[in-house]
C-alpha cells in the first residue's frame, strides 16, 4: 500500500484558503489600485483559478485511488490534543466517497466561480464576494475531507458561517432588512442541527472513546445492540443535524429565504454542494444508522414527505429563484428517502447529478435575472427565448434532467432511487412517483412560463453579454446530459463506492422495468400537463394566488406557523423565565417575609428589600449547605 | 478558669455567629449590617482564642492568637472601605437605606 | 474535658526559618510596583496616567519574569506559609496576564467616562497582588488575607465612578455581601483550627483520618468544610450564591468588571483546586454538595443569561454558567478535572477580559450596553466587532476556538468519573449557550438604524483584543501547550499530597 499523496490533499484545502487570504487582505486594496476593470479581473481570475487548481489536485487523488486495493486512507496532519483518554488530532480521509464530494465542491463550484466573475462584475463589493466564497469553498473542503467528527463540525460551522455571511450579502441595498432576516433565519435554524451534531458527537463519544470516523464505523457493530435505544438516539441526533443543513421538514423552512443572496451563491451553497452536507454525513456513518432500523425508517419517511410537501409548493411559487430552492428542498428528500432505504450510494449518486443540473438551472435563472434587472416574478416574465436564446437551451436540458428525461443524468439517479424505494416499502415508491410527476410539472411550467408563453406586458431585457456566464452554463449542460450514462456510467459510479457506500441489500432487479415505465410515465405526464396548462400564460385563479394555489403558495401555512411560533412561543419562554425563574428566588423570600409577617405582633414586621433579600438567600444557602454536609458527613 | 468548658465558648460564638448572620439578613440601615458582619468576625475570633487555649504546642497556641490579630487588622481595613462606600451613597441620594438602593436587579 | 496546658515562659529555642525569598521575588516585585506607582500618581498633573501604565507593565513583566524562572521548581518556604508548584505558577502567571491587558485598555475608558482618577492603577496592581497570594499558599490564614487583600481593591474599584448611583451602589452590594462571605469563610477557618490545631488545607485529610465519626472535631471538620465552601462559592459567584454577581458586574466601571470577571476566578479557583487535593478524603461530603452548586449554575446561569437584554449583565450571568462549568472539573475529582480546570481559566480570563474590553469601547456613547446599543457595532469600530465576534464563539464552545477544548475537557473528565448526569447538562447547557452569544454576534454585524461615524482604535486598546484572540485561536488549534503543563502539575501536587510531603 501506498502512502497518501498528502502533499495534493494539502494543496487542496491549501489553495482555496490562500485564495480567501489574498481576497481579504488584498482584494479590496488591489482594486482600488488597479482600477475597476484591471483589478476586478484579477480578483475573479484568482478566486477561480485556486478552486480549479483545487480540482486538478483532487483529480490526483482520484486517479491515485483508482490504483489502490484498499478504499480507505486516513491521515494524520497533526496532533490536536493527545492526553489521558481525550486523543483528537486533525484527521482526514480519503476514499471514494470524500474524493467524489472534492470533484464535486472545486469542479461545480470552480465553474461557479467562473460564473460569478461576470454575474458579480458590476457589485461594489466584489472583492468581499470572492473571499467568503474561497473560504467557503476551503470550509466545505475541510467537511468532506474529515476524518473525525469533530474536523467535520470545523467545516460544519464554517460553511454556516460562509452561507450566513453570503445569504446577507445584499445589506445595502433596499432589501437590507428581509436579506439580514433571512440570514439570521438561517443561522438560527442551522443551530438547532448543530445542537444535534454535537449530541451526537458527546455521545459517539462516551460510548466508542474516539471520534474517528473509521474506527467508529467499524466497531458500530460491537458497540451498539441493533434496535437499542441508543442506537435510535444516535441515530435521530444525526438525522437532526443533517435535516438542519440539509433543510428538510420540520427544518426546511429557512432555505427558500436564503435566496435573498446572490445567485452564484444559491447555486453553489444552497443548491450543489453545502446544503448536501446532511446527506453526506448520514452515508459517511451509515453503519450507525444501520443500527437502528426505526431510524432508517423514519429518515425514509421524512425524505419522502419532504420531497412531495416541497415538490406542491413548488407548483404555486411565483419568484424564479423560490420555485428552484423549494425544488432543491424536494430534490433532497429523494436523497434521504435513498438513504433511509439503505442505498447509500444511490444518495451520493443524487447528490452528484442532482449537482450539475441544479448548478445550471439556477444559473441559467440568474442569466434570466440578469437580463431582467433582477426581477424575479415569473408571472411577468414570458417569450425570453427569442432574447436570451442560449439560455432558454440549456435551461431546458436542465428542466429535462431533473424531470427525469432518459438519457439524461437526473434519469439514472431517480430511477435508482426509484428502485430502492421499490424494494424498501411500496408506499414511500408511490410518494416517490407523485414527486417525480410533480416536479416535471413544475420545471415544465417554470420554463414556458419565463420562455415561451406570450409576455404579459412588455419589459426591458438586456441581451446576454458575460462570455464566462454563458460558457459555465453550457458546460454544465454539458455536464447535465452526459452524467450517468456517459461521464462515468452507473455502473462505474457504482463499482467506485462500492467499498465505502454499498446499499444495504442489492436494488431489486425485479421492477425494473416496472419501476422504469411508471416514472418516465409520470414524468411525461407531468410535463405535458404543464405545456397544455401554461403554454398561454398563467391561467387566472393562479395568478391570483387564490384557493388552492395560495395554499400551496403559503407552505401550506407552515411558514406562517413557525414564525409566529418563533415569535409567540420564543417571547413566552422568554417570560415564563423572567417571571418564574427569575422572581422565584425572590418569591421564597417574600414568601417568607409574609409568613414572617403572618406571625404579625410577635416579631417586627420584615420587608423584603434587595441587598437583604440577596444576603436571606446566602443565609439559607448556607444553612442549606451545611445541613447537607452533615448528612452526607454522618452518614 | 479552668470552670469555663471549651463548649461555652464555642456556644456564645455560634450564637454570636448565628445573630450577625440573621441581623445581615434583616436590617436596612447599611452601617447596622456591617455591624453584624463584624459580630460574625468576633465569633470567630473568640473561636479562635478558645481553641487557641486548648492546643498542645506553644506554636499552636501563639497561632491562634495570632490569627485573632489579624482578624482585627482585616476588620479595620473593612471598616475604612465601607463607610467610605457609605458615605458617598449618602451624599448621592442623601438616604442609605439599602431597599432603596436598588437600581441595578431583573 | 481536655487538659489544659497554657505553658507560659516555656518557649522553644525559636529556629530562624529558611526563607526562599527567590520564591517570593514575582509577590514581591508586584508590591513594589503597586507602590511605586501609587507614589508617583501623586506626583503627576490629573489625568495623566501614562507613566503609570508603563511602570505598571513593566512591573508585571518583572513578576512574571520571576515567576517563569521559578518554573518547574516545587518548594514551600516560610514555614509552609508559602508555596510554589506548577499549579501556583500558571495561575500567578494567567492573573499577571489578565492584569496587564486591563492595564493595556483601561485609560481609554478612564478618558471617556470623564474618571480621572489615577489610583485605579494601584489599586488594580493591589487586588493582583491579593489574588497571586491566593493561589501560592494552602494555609487557609495567607488565603483569608489574600482574600481581603483582593476583595478590598475590588470594592473601591467597583465603586470608582463615584458620582454615579448605580456603581456605588454596585460597590455597597458587593462590600456588604462580600465582607458577609468573607465572615462564613472566617468562621470556617476557625473550625479547622478548632478540629486540627492547623489551617492549612492539607491538614483536613490528616484531621478527617484521625477523627472517628461522631466526635466534635469530625463535627468541626464538617462545619469548617461546609463554611469554606460557602465562602469560596460566593467569590466563584456559583448558584445560590450568585445573586450580587448580575448587580455587581452591570454597575461597577466596564474596566473593574473585565478584571474582578478574570482574576477573581482564577484565584478562587485555584483555592478550590488546593482544596480539592486537601479535602479529597472527605469528598463523600462535599462532592454532592458541589455536584448540586454546578447543576444549578450551569442551568441557572444560562437561562438567565439568555433573557437579558443588558451584555454586560448578559455576560455577568454566563460567568455564572462558566464558574458551573469549571465546578463540574471538581466534582470529577480525577486529574482531567483538575488540569481542565486550569486550561479553562487561562480560557476564559482571555475570552473574559476580552468581552468586556470590547464592551469598554461604549464609553463613547454614554457607556451604554444594552444590546440594543451594541447594534451594528461593526460599522462603527469593525475591529472591535470581528474581535467580539472570535471572543463570543470561543465563549459559546465552537472548535476551533479554546473555549472548545476547555468544556471538551470538563466533559470527558466528568465522563471518566462516572458522572453521566452532570455531563449531558453541562453539554446541553452549552448549546443553551451558544444561543445567546451568537445572539449578541447577529447584533453587532446587524446594520444601525442610522448612519453611525466611525471611531478610533486606541493602539494598545488593539494589542489587548489582538493578544486575546490570538491567544484563544492559539490555544485552540494547539491546546497542549497548555494541558500538557497543567496535566502535570496536577499530577504532580497530587503524588504530592497522597505522600504527605507538606
Amino acid at each position: 500500500m501506498e502512502r497518501v499523496p498528502e502533499s495534493a490533499v494539502l494543496w487542496v484545502l491549501g489553495l482555496p484558503f490562500a485564495g480567501f487570504l489574498f481576497h481579504a487582505l488584498l482584494g479590496g486594496w488591489l482594486i482600488r489600485v488597479l482600477g475597476e476593470r484591471t483589478g476586478k479581473w484579477l480578483v475573479g481570475f484568482v478566486g477561480t483559478a485556486v478552486v480549479l487548481s483545487a480540482f486538478g489536485f483532487g483529480w490526483q487523488l482520484y486517479q491515485w485511488l483508482l490504483q489502490q486495493a484498499q478504499p480507505q486512507h486516513a491521515f494524520t496532519l497533526a496532533d490536536w490534543l493527545r492526553i489521558g483518554s481525550l486523543q483528537v488530532a486533525f484527521e482526514f480521509l480519503v476514499d471514494p466517497l470524500s474524493v467524489l464530494m472534492v470533484l464535486i465542491v472545486t469542479g461545480v463550484g470552480g465553474l461557479i466561480h467562473l460564473y460569478a466573475t461576470g454575474y458579480m462584475a458590476e457589485d461594489t463589493d466584489y472583492a468581499r464576494f470572492f473571499t467568503y466564497f474561497n473560504l467557503f469553498i476551503f470550509f466545505m473542503l475541510v467537511l468532506v475531507l474529515a476524518g473525525n467528527f469533530l474536523v467535520m463540525f470545523i467545516g460544519w460551522e464554517g460553511v454556516g458561517l460562509c452561507s450566513y455571511l453570503l445569504i446577507g450579502f445584499f445589506y445595502r441595498n433596499a432589501q437590507w432588512k428581509e436579506n439580514t432576516d433571512a440570514a439570521n433565519k438561517a443561522f438560527i435554524v442551522n443551530r438547532i442541527g448543530d445542537a444535534g451534531y454535537l449530541l451526537a458527537m458527546f455521545l459517539i463519544f462516551s460510548l466508542f472513546g474516539t471520534l474517528s470516523f473509521v474506527e467508529v464505523n467499524a466497531q458500530a457493530q460491537s458497540v451498539l445492540t441493533a434496535g437499542s435505544a441508543t442506537a435510535l438516539a444516535i441515530a435521530l441526533l444525526l438525522f437532526l443535524a443533517a435535516s438542519g443543513k440539509s433543510a428538510q421538514l420540520p427544518l426546511y423552512f429557512w432555505l427558500p429565504d436564503a435566496m435573498a443572496g446572490p445567485t452564484p451563491v444559491s447555486a453553489l451553497i444552497h443548491a450543489a454542494t453545502m446544503v448536501t452536507a446532511g446527506v453526506y454525513l448520514l452515508v459517511r456513518v451509515h453503519p450507525l444508522l444501520l443500527m437502528s432500523p426505526t431510524a432508517m425508517g423514519i429518515i425514509a419517511g421524512v425524505g419522502a414527505i419532504t420531497a412531495l410537501f416541497a415538490g406542491t409548493i413548488a407548483l404555486a411559487q411565483t419568484d424564479i429563484k423560490r420555485v428552484l430552492a423549494f425544488s432543491t428542498v424536494s430534490q433532497l428528500g429523494y436523497m434521504f428517502l435513498a438513504v433511509g432505504a439503505g442505498a447509500f450510494w444511490v444518495g451520493m449518486f443524487h447528490v452528484a447529478t442532482h449537482a450539475f443540473f441544479k448548478a445550471l438551472l439556477f444559473l441559467a435563472a440568474g442569466s434570466v435575472l440578469m437580463a431582467l434587472h433582477h426581477m424575479g416574478d415569473i408571472r411577468q416574465m414570458g417569450g425570453l427565448a427569442r432574447v436570451l436564446p442560449l439560455t432558454a437551451l440549456t435551461m431546458a436540458i436542465g428542466v429535462l434532467a431533473i424531470a427525469g428525461i432518459p438519457p439524461l443524468s437526473g434519469f439514472w439517479s431517480k430511477e435508482a432511487i426509484l428502485l430502492s424505494a421499490y424494494g424498501a416499502q411500496p408506499l414511500l415508491f408511490w410518494v416517490g412517483v407523485a414527486t417525480a410527476l410533480v416536479t416535471a410539472s413544475y420545471m415544465a411550467r417554470l420554463w414556458v412560463l419565463v420562455f415561451w408563453a406570450p409576455p404579459a406586458h412588455e419589459v426591458h431585457v438586456e441581451r446576454e453579454r458575460y462570455w464566462s456566464v454563458l460558457g459555465v452554463l453550457i458546460l454544465l449542460a454539458l455536464g447535465s446530459v452526459a452524467f450517468g450514462w456517459l461521464l462515468p456510467g452507473e455502473k462505474a459510479f457504482h463499482e467506485f463506492l462500492k467499498p465505502v457506500a454499498e446499499s444495504a441489500s442489492p436494488l431489486p432487479e425485479a421492477g425494473k422495468s416496472f419501476v422504469f415505465g411508471v416514472a418516465l410515465g409520470a414524468s411525461l405526464a407531468g410535463l405535458a400537463f404543464a405545456l397544455m396548462r401554461y403554454r398561454r400564460g398563467v391561467p387566472q385563479p393562479e395568478a391570483q394566488l387564490t384557493g388552492i394555489w395560495g395554499v400551496l403558495h403559503r407552505q401550506y401555512g407552515y411558514d406562517g406557523l413557525m414564525r409566529k411560533l418563533g415569535v409567540e412561543v420564543g417571547g413566552a419562554i422568554a417570560m415564563f423565565f423572567t417571571i418564574i425563574v427569575e422572581n422565584l428566588i425572590d418569591g421564597i423570600v417574600m414568601l417568607v417575609g409574609l409568613l414572617t409577617r403572618g406571625l404579625g405582633s410577635l416579631l417586627r414586621p420584615v420587608q423584603s428589600g434587595y441587598v437583604r433579600s440577596y444576603a436571606f438567600v446566602m443565609m439559607l444557602g448556607a444553612l442549606l449547605l451545611l445541613a447537607a454536609a452533615f448528612v452526607y458527613g454522618l452518614r | 478558669m479552668e470552670s469555663i468548658p471549651l463548649n461555652a465558648y464555642l456556644t456564645l460564638s455560634a450564637f454570636l455567629f448565628a445573630m450577625g448572620a440573621v441581623g445581615v439578613a434583616l436590617k436596612r440601615n447599611p452601617i447596622v449590617m456591617f455591624m453584624c458582619i463584624e459580630l460574625m468576625l468576633n465569633a470567630a475570633n473568640l473561636a479562635f482564642l478558645a481553641f487557641a487555649r486548648y492546643q498542645p504546642t506553644v506554636q499552636e497556641q501563639v497561632a491562634g492568637h495570632i490569627f485573632a490579630l489579624f482578624v482585627l487588622g482585616v476588620a479595620a481595613a473593612e471598616v475604612a472601605v465601607g463607610l467610605g462606600i457609605i458615605t458617598v451613597i449618602f451624599r448621592l441620594r442623601e438616604t442609605i437605606d439599602v431597599d432603596e438602593v436598588n437600581l441595578l436587579r431583573e | 474535658m481536655p487538659a489544659i496546658r497554657y505553658t507560659h515562659g516555656r518557649m522553644e529555642a525559636t529556629v530562624r526559618p529558611e526563607i526562599e525569598w527567590n520564591a517570593l521575588l514575582p509577590l514581591m516585585s508586584l508590591i513594589a510596583t503597586a507602590t511605586l506607582v501609587l507614589l508617583v500618581e501623586m506626583f503627576l498633573p490629573r489625568g495623566r496616567h501614562a507613566p503609570l501604565i508603563v511602570i505598571g507593565l513593566i512591573g508585571l513583566a518583572l513578576a512574571g519574569y520571576f515567576q517563569i524562572s521559578l518554573w518547574q521548581t516545587s518548594l514551600t518556604t516560610f514555614e509552609n506559609l508559602w508555596r510554589v508548584d506548577t499549579i501556583s505558577s500558571l495561575l500567578t502567571l494567567a492573573i499577571l496576564g489578565a492584569t496587564a491587558l486591563t492595564l493595556l485598555f483601561s485609560e481609554e475608558y478612564l478618558q471617556q467616562r470623564d474618571l480621572r482618577y489615577g489610583e485605579f492603577y494601584p489599586l488594580l496592581l493591589f487586588a493582583s497582588a491579593g489574588a497571586v497570594i491566593m493561589v501560592s499558599s494552602t494555609n487557609l490564614m495567607v488565603v483569608f488575607l489574600g482574600l481581603e487583600v483582593l476583595s478590598l481593591a475590588l470594592y473601591v474599584l467597583a465603586g470608582l465612578a463615584r458620582y454615579e448611583v448605580r456603581s456605588e451602589e454596585s460597590a455597597l452590594k458587593y462590600f456588604l455581601l462580600g465582607a458577609f462571605a468573607s465572615a462564613f469563610f472566617l468562621y470556617g477557618i476557625a473550625m479547622l483550627y478548632g478540629a486540627t490545631g492547623s489551617v492549612d488545607l492539607m491538614a483536613i485529610a490528616r484531621g478527617w483520618g484521625n477523627s472517628a465519626p461522631g466526635t466534635a472535631t469530625s463535627a468541626m471538620l464538617i462545619a469548617s468544610v461546609a463554611l469554606l465552601l460557602v465562602g469560596l462559592a460566593f467569590k466563584a459567584s456559583l448558584v445560590p450564591f450568585h445573586m450580587w454577581t448580575p448587580d455587581v458586574y452591570q454597575g461597577a466601571p466596564t474596566i473593574a468588571t473585565a478584571y474582578m470577571s478574570a482574576v477573581v476566578k482564577v484565584a478562587v479557583f485555584g483555592v478550590l483546586i488546593r482544596f480539592v487535593e486537601g479535602a479529597a478524603g472527605m469528598a463523600g461530603l462535599w462532592a454532592p454538595i458541589l455536584w448540586w452548586l454546578a447543576a444549578l449554575s450551569m442551568v441557572v446561569g444560562n437561562l438567565l443569561a439568555l433573557v437579558q437584554r443588558d451584555a454586560k449583565r448578559m455576560l455577568a450571568y454566563s460567568s455564572i454558567a462558566h464558574a458551573g462549568y469549571m465546578a463540574v472539573g471538581l466534582v470529577s475529582l480525577n486529574a482531567t478535572g483538575l488540569s481542565g480546570i486550569l486550561y479553562y481559566l487561562v480560557a476564559y480570563s482571555l475570552m473574559s477580559v476580552g468581552a468586556f474590553a470590547v464592551l469598554t469601547v461604549m464609553a463613547r456613547a454614554g457607556d451604554a450596553t444594552t444590546i440594543e446599543a451594541l447594534r451594528g457595532l461593526y460599522y462603527r469600530q469593525p475591529f472591535a466587532a470581528h474581535a467580539m465576534a472570535v471572543l463570543l464563539v470561543s465563549l459559546a464552545g465552537i472548535p476551533p476556538t479554546a473555549g472548545f477544548w476547555g468544556k471538551w475537557y470538563l466533559f470527558v473528565a466528568s465522563l471518566e468519573a462516572g458522572q453521566v448526569l452532570l455531563a449531558i447538562l453541562l453539554a446541553l447547557t452549552s448549546v443553551v449557550g451558544a444561543a445567546y452569544y451568537l445572539g449578541l454576534v447577529f447584533a453587532l454585524y446587524t446594520p444601525p438604524r442610522e448612519t453611525v461615524e466611525r471611531w478610533r482604535m486606541p493602539a494598545p486598546m488593539a494589542a489587548c483584543l489582538l493578544a486575546c484572540v490570538l491567544g484563544l485561536i492559539l490555544l485552540g488549534l494547539a491546546p497542549s501547550w497548555l494541558t500538557a503543563p497543567a496535566r502535570q502539575a496536577v499530577e504532580a501536587s497530587a503524588t504530592r499530597v497522597s505522600s504527605g510531603l507538606p
